[in-house]
C-alpha cells in the first residue's frame, strides 16, 4: 500500500462524481485498504441517512396561489422585452446608450448657443443705450458730475422745468 | 419525464401555454420545495418562497435561452429567494445562517404512531445538523448529496467552480459527521 486516497476523492466517489477510470482505481484501493474503506463506509451511510429522509411536500393549493398572484400582478411584457432584446444584444444596448448620450449633449450645446445669441443681443442693446445715455440731460450722468443742484433727486430739482426726468418724459 | 419532453414543455410554456407550465411545475415543485425547506427549516417559509420562485419562473420563462437548463435555472431562482430572505432576516445570516427549526406536520407522511415518533426524531436530527452548517456548505450539501445533482450542475446553481463544490461537499460531510457525533451520538446510521 503506497498511499491512501484523499477523503475528498472518496466523498466525490460516494456521490458518483468521479469518472469511470478514477472510480475503478478507488474501488481497487478500497478493496485492499481498511482505513480508506472505513472512511468510505462512514460517508456512504451518512449520505444514506440524508437521502433516505422523506421529502416534505408542498400544500395542494400552492399552484392556485401562484396562478392567482400571477393574474393579479400587472403585465411585465415591457420588462420582458427589455430582458429579451437588450440583455441579449449588449453591443446594441451600448450603441443606443451612446446615441442617447450624444443626443442629450447635442441638445445641450444647441441650448447654450441660443443663450449665447440672446446674451449677445442684450449686450448690444445695453451698449447702444449706454452710448445714448451719455448726454447732458441724462439724469444719471448729471448725478455723477458732483454738482448737488443738478442731482435729479435734490430739492432744487423738484420743479417741473428743471426735473431731468420730466424733460425726458416730455421729449 | 425525459429531457426532451421537458424541453418541449419549456418551449410551449414560453409561448404562453399555461398547461405546459403546470406540468413543469408539477415535475419540479417537490425538489424545489425540499431544497427550500432544508435551507430554511420552516414549512411556512419554504411554501412562501416556493410560491415566489414559481411566480418568477412563470414571468421570466421567456428569457430562458437553453431549455435543457430549466432545472438549474429554477434552482438558481430559488437560491436567490433564500439569500434574499436571509438578508431580510439578519445581516449575518449568510455566514452563520442559524435557522429556527420547525417540525413538519407528522400527519403529512405517517399515520402509525411509532413511525411518527421515529420519523420525527430522524427529521429533527437531519434538520438540526443542516441548520448548524454555514449556508455556503449547506446549499452544496443539499444540492449535491441530498438532491443528487452533479457537481457541475451544483456549480452552475451556486456560481462556483465544480472543484470548489467538490471541496465544499467534502467539508460539509465532515462537519455533519462531527455535529452528529457531538449532538446526536446515538443516531444510528443506516446500513
Amino acid at each position: 500500500m503506497k498511499s491512501h486516497i484523499e477523503d475528498k476523492e472518496i466523498s466525490a466517489y460516494v456521490d458518483g462524481q468521479l469518472g469511470d477510470s478514477k472510480s475503478r482505481l478507488v474501488e481497487q484501493h478500497l478493496s485492499v485498504c481498511p482505513e480508506c474503506s472505513t472512511s468510505h463506509e462512514e460517508m456512504r451511510r451518512l449520505t444514506k441517512l440524508f437521502q433516505g429522509a422523506e421529502m416534505p411536500a408542498p400544500s395542494s393549493y400552492l399552484w392556485s396561489k401562484i396562478v392567482n398572484q400571477a393574474n393579479t400582478q400587472p403585465s411585465r411584457k415591457s420588462w420582458r422585452f427589455i430582458n429579451t432584446f437588450w440583455v441579449r444584444r449588449p453591443i446594441w444596448a451600448a450603441a443606443a446608450a451612446i446615441l442617447i448620450f450624444m443626443g442629450i449633449l447635442g441638445e445641450h450645446r444647441i441650448q447654450m448657443l441660443a443663450w449665447q445669441h440672446r446674451l449677445n443681443g442684450i449686450e448690444k442693446t445695453w451698449q447702444t443705450l449706454r452710448s445714448e445715455n451719455i448726454q447732458e440731460d441724462n439724469p444719471f450722468t448729471l448725478a455723477l458730475t458732483g454738482d448737488q443742484s443738478s442731482k435729479p433727486f435734490s430739492a432744487g430739482r423738484l420743479s417741473l422745468e428743471s426735473n431731468p426726468f420730466q424733460s425726458a418724459i416730455q421729449r | 419525464m425525459s429531457d426532451r419532453e421537458i424541453s418541449t414543455l419549456v418551449t410551449e410554456a414560453q409561448k404562453g401555454d399555461r398547461d405546459a407550465f403546470r406540468l413543469l411545475y408539477e415535475h419540479f415543485v417537490r425538489r424545489i420545495y425540499n431544497f427550500l425547506f432544508r435551507m430554511l427549516g420552516s414549512v411556512e417559509e419554504a411554501e412562501d418562497l416556493a410560491q415566489q420562485t414559481f411566480l418568477m419562473v412563470l414571468q421570466q420563462i421567456g428569457t430562458l435561452r437553453d431549455a435543457t437548463q430549466i432545472e438549474s435555472w429554477i434552482f438558481r431562482i430559488a437560491r436567490n429567494e433564500v439569500y434574499q430572505k436571509f438578508r431580510r432576516k439578519r445581516p449575518d445570516s449568510l455566514e452563520e445562517s442559524g435557522i429556527e427549526l420547525q417540525k413538519i406536520p407528522e400527519d403529512r407522511f405517517h399515520s402509525n404512531p411509532e413511525e411518527i415518533v421515529l420519523h420525527r426524531e430522524l427529521e429533527s436530527v437531519i434538520q438540526k445538523a443542516l441548520s448548524l452548517l454555514p449556508a455556503k456548505l449547506r446549499e452544496v450539501f443539499i444540492l449535491g448529496v441530498v438532491q443528487e445533482l452533479s457537481y457541475s450542475e451544483v456549480a452552475s446553481i451556486v456560481g462556483r467552480s465544480a472543484l470548489s463544490v467538490k471541496t465544499d461537499v467534502y467539508r460539509a460531510r465532515c462537519q455533519i459527521r462531527d455535529i452528529l457525533k457531538k449532538h446526536y451520538p446515538d443516531t444510528k446510521l443506516p446500513d
